[in-house]
């Protein structure tokens, strides 16, 4: 993964010296994290996440056990623990592997959009869903309904399909990828409003989640069951190869124009 | 009637398979390698007869909503007698 400039991780008490400017207007957000500790581990994942989507704050990985002198400091009594500095004064503290407490003080100090949401597609393009405001029940709702739905096949997942952030997520993306089926995916650690509104949309309390043609189809264990029964494989048949969609394309109907939009809406002079 | 969990064990998740799933037979298996958040678990039970896969794993995940709530991650495997005997035979 290309290195974050705004993302550092300790290995000496200097390195922290060297990063920590407490004269400057910089935000900086220490995670204090443990090895032993496996929530940890997710959080980690979390905090590189949030420091790849705002780069106006510093985020500094400091192993609270090997840094007992800074762990002190910011009065640290457990793991994992985040604080957040500005001017020389802690501003903020999140305890406990807490994602969506984490990304919503992120926030607060961030100066990047408040949440925006990454498409990743093993083929077809997709248009990127653009970032939103808080919004109201109902237009999360409509929102929802048209996320869902803008794929045949729409997974909510932890991360993105060439970086999953969860072992769950992990799993479902090697099935779909194993069953050769076309998906887009929606990355719930981006965008911690749908993350929240999902839960209660689907009325189920875990990600990752399977639409197909926006309906419900279930978590991990489902999906896991269905494939197992072939049911899933009926609901979602399989990517043709490139060949023979390009064969049926070209014989669908007595003369195709292969142009760059639709007849409705040309994305093209010469098209139009 | 069920004492509210404050922590989740293999038991007590059996225990709430039993009394609100009617399950004939639960397994349940620890496999958080030592922070006891992760749990699997395979549960039997005349209940899922005529169920569709979403719809049993529904009635699970409402099932054992609280105790679902307090762990980092959960999965199961929900079997009608039928197709527990069918797997036993395997």
């Amino acid at each position: 993964m290309a290195a974050i400039s705004n993302y550092t991780v300790i290995g000496t008490d200097d390195d922290f010296s060297a990063v920590y400017q407490p004269t400057t207007s910089t935000v900086y957000a220490l995670n204090f994290w443990a090895a032993w500790a496996p929530p940890c581990v997710q959080m980690n994942d979390v905090f590189e996440e949030l420091a790849s989507k705002n780069s106006n704050i510093k985020f500094i990985k400091i192993e609270a056990e090997k840094f007992p002198d800074i762990s002190e400091e910011y009065e640290i009594a457990a793991v994992p623990s985040f604080v957040f500095v500005k001017e020389g004064k802690v501003v903020d503290r999140v305890e406990g592997a807490n994602p969506p407490e984490l990304s919503k003080t992120v926030a607060k100090y961030s100066k990047s959009p408040a949440s925006s949401a990454t498409n990743g597609t093993t083929a077809a393009s997709t248009p990127s869903v653009a970032a939103a405001p808080t919004m109201s029940a109902e237009e999360m709702n409509a929102r929802l309904k048209e996320l869902t739905s803008s794929s045949s096949v729409m997974v909510f997942i932890k991360g993105t399909p060439t970086a999953p952030r969860c072992q769950f997520s992990r799993q479902l993306l090697e099935i779909l990828t194993a069953q050769n089926i076309r998906f887009s995916s929606f990355n719930i650690l981006a965008d911690d409003e749908v993350r929240q509104a999902m839960k209660t949309f689907s009325d189920w309390p875990t990600f990752p989640q399977v639409y197909v043609k926006g309906e419900f189809v279930g978590g991990l264990d489902v999906v896991k069951e269905l494939v197992a029964t072939g049911e899933f494989q009926a609901l979602v048949p399989a990517e043709k190869d490139l060949k023979t969609r390009m064969d049926e394309l070209i014989h669908k109907a007595p003369v195709m124009i292969f142009i760059k939009g639709s007849p409705e809406t040309p994305r093209c002079g010469f098209s139009k | 009637m069920s004492t509210p969990v404050t922590s989740v064990t293999i038991e007590s998740l059996t225990e709430a398979c039993n009394t609100k799933l009617g399950a004939t037979h639960v397994e349940g298996k620890d496999i958080s390698g030592g922070c006891g958040q992760n749990f699997e678990i395979k549960i039997v039970s005349p209940m899922f007869e005529g169920k569709s896969t979403l719809q049993k794993h529904r009635m699970v995940n409402e099932a054992l909503k609280d105790q679902i709530a307090l762990v980092h991650a959960f999965s199961q495997k929900s079997f009608t007698p039928a197709q527990w005997e069918a797997l036993q035979q395997q």
